[in-house]
């Protein structure tokens, strides 16, 4: 490993991004002009059965996957064959093949349907200039924008204090959910479900409570004796992914 | 590659996909990929542009940025 300066466009995506990195060769200037190819690395983690495993240097970002997994595919981003790979590279690529191994008969959990909440903040630089306006009014909530006064600055650092709260809302733009902010709870968080059904045995909140547990489970109990039966039946398995579409899924 | 299926990869442990630099002959190229559908689930290390552009039809998480 060798520590190097961070390349300067990664602070566009994530500010907090430290001056240097630690990185590792994977293959020097490649004899037939190529390209690797990297992931989308924001939510990777919300699903049992997909890891981020590394970044890279790429025109992209700092959490762009250039080595990660997702049930029995491995990506492997980095172009170079493996006479033109470092021996470093050659062995973890040896490693990659034996890791894979246990991976037979996984088949991915879910469908990609949307980009991860992550993405939200990052969307406020379309406001940055007149010609891109119209793809932050195509992706952010519109009352965001006015609110901010379409500031980018204002908008990105609201989304980011509020990503707890952030999903894809019935018109398809990234929003702040209000309901779950009220309930106190993470809209990802098992806890926002169990506070739902609090408060809905107490008699409290309880139209929010229904509306929340149907936005973010997809199911549509009218009773809460059948809701609170799902739940307790289901919690220990639940997981919550963005990218499926912002809502709890029970593993299988 | 393109006939690269679930039937196909029976009886590998791992399989790779991979191919020459879509530049190869100057301009970008890929080669005909395979039609991996739903039901493919055989242990598949995806490199390079090749390997990535292989899966974007499943449209899961590991896609091209």
């Amino acid at each position: 490993m060798e520590t190097v300066p961070t390349p300067s466009h990664y602070g566009d995506w994530e500010p907090s991004t430290p001056r240097t990195i630690s990185v590792w060769k994977v293959h020097g200037k490649l004899k037939v002009k190529n390209i690797g190819l990297v992931a989308d690395g924001y939510g990777f983690e919300d699903t049992p059965d997909s890891e981020w495993i590394s970044g890279g240097f790429n025109t992209k970002g700092p959490r762009a996957a250039a080595l990660a997994r997702e049930a029995c595919f491995f990506h492997w981003g980095f172009a170079a064959d493996p006479e033109e790979m470092t021996p470093e590279a050659r062995l973890v690529f040896l490693n990659v093949l034996a890791y894979m191994k246990q991976f037979d008969g996984h088949r991915p959990l879910q469908k990609k349907v949307t980009r991860h909440r992550k993405w939200a903040p990052l969307y406020a630089r379309y406001l940055r200039t007149k010609t891109s306006v119209q793809y932050a009014e195509r992706l952010l909530d519109l009352k965001i924008l006015e609110r901010h006064e379409y500031d980018a600055d204002r908008v990105r650092a609201y989304l980011t204090q509020n990503l707890d709260f952030v999903w894809r809302g019935p018109d398809r733009r990234y929003t702040v959910d209000e309901d779950a902010k009220a309930m106190g709870w993470p809209n990802n968080s098992v806890e926002l479900l169990a506070e739902c059904l609090r408060r809905w045995t107490a008699g409290k909140d309880v139209e929010r409570a229904r509306r929340l547990l149907r936005r973010y489970t997809g199911r549509k109990f009218e009773d809460l004796a059948s809701w609170r039966r799902w739940f307790e039946e289901n919690r220990e398995r639940l997981y919550f992914s963005d990218t499926a579409g912002f809502r709890f899924f029970v593993t299988p | 590659m393109s006939t690269l299926s679930k039937k196909t990869a029976k009886g590998f442990d791992v399989v790779i996909v991979d191919g020459p630099s879509p530049f190869l002959h100057g301009a970008f190229e890929v080669p005909p990929l395979p039609e991996l559908d739903e039901s493919y689930d055989r242990p598949t290390v995806l490199v390079g542009p090749v390997g990535g552009r292989a899966i974007l039809p499943l449209k899961i998480k590991l896609d091209w940025l």
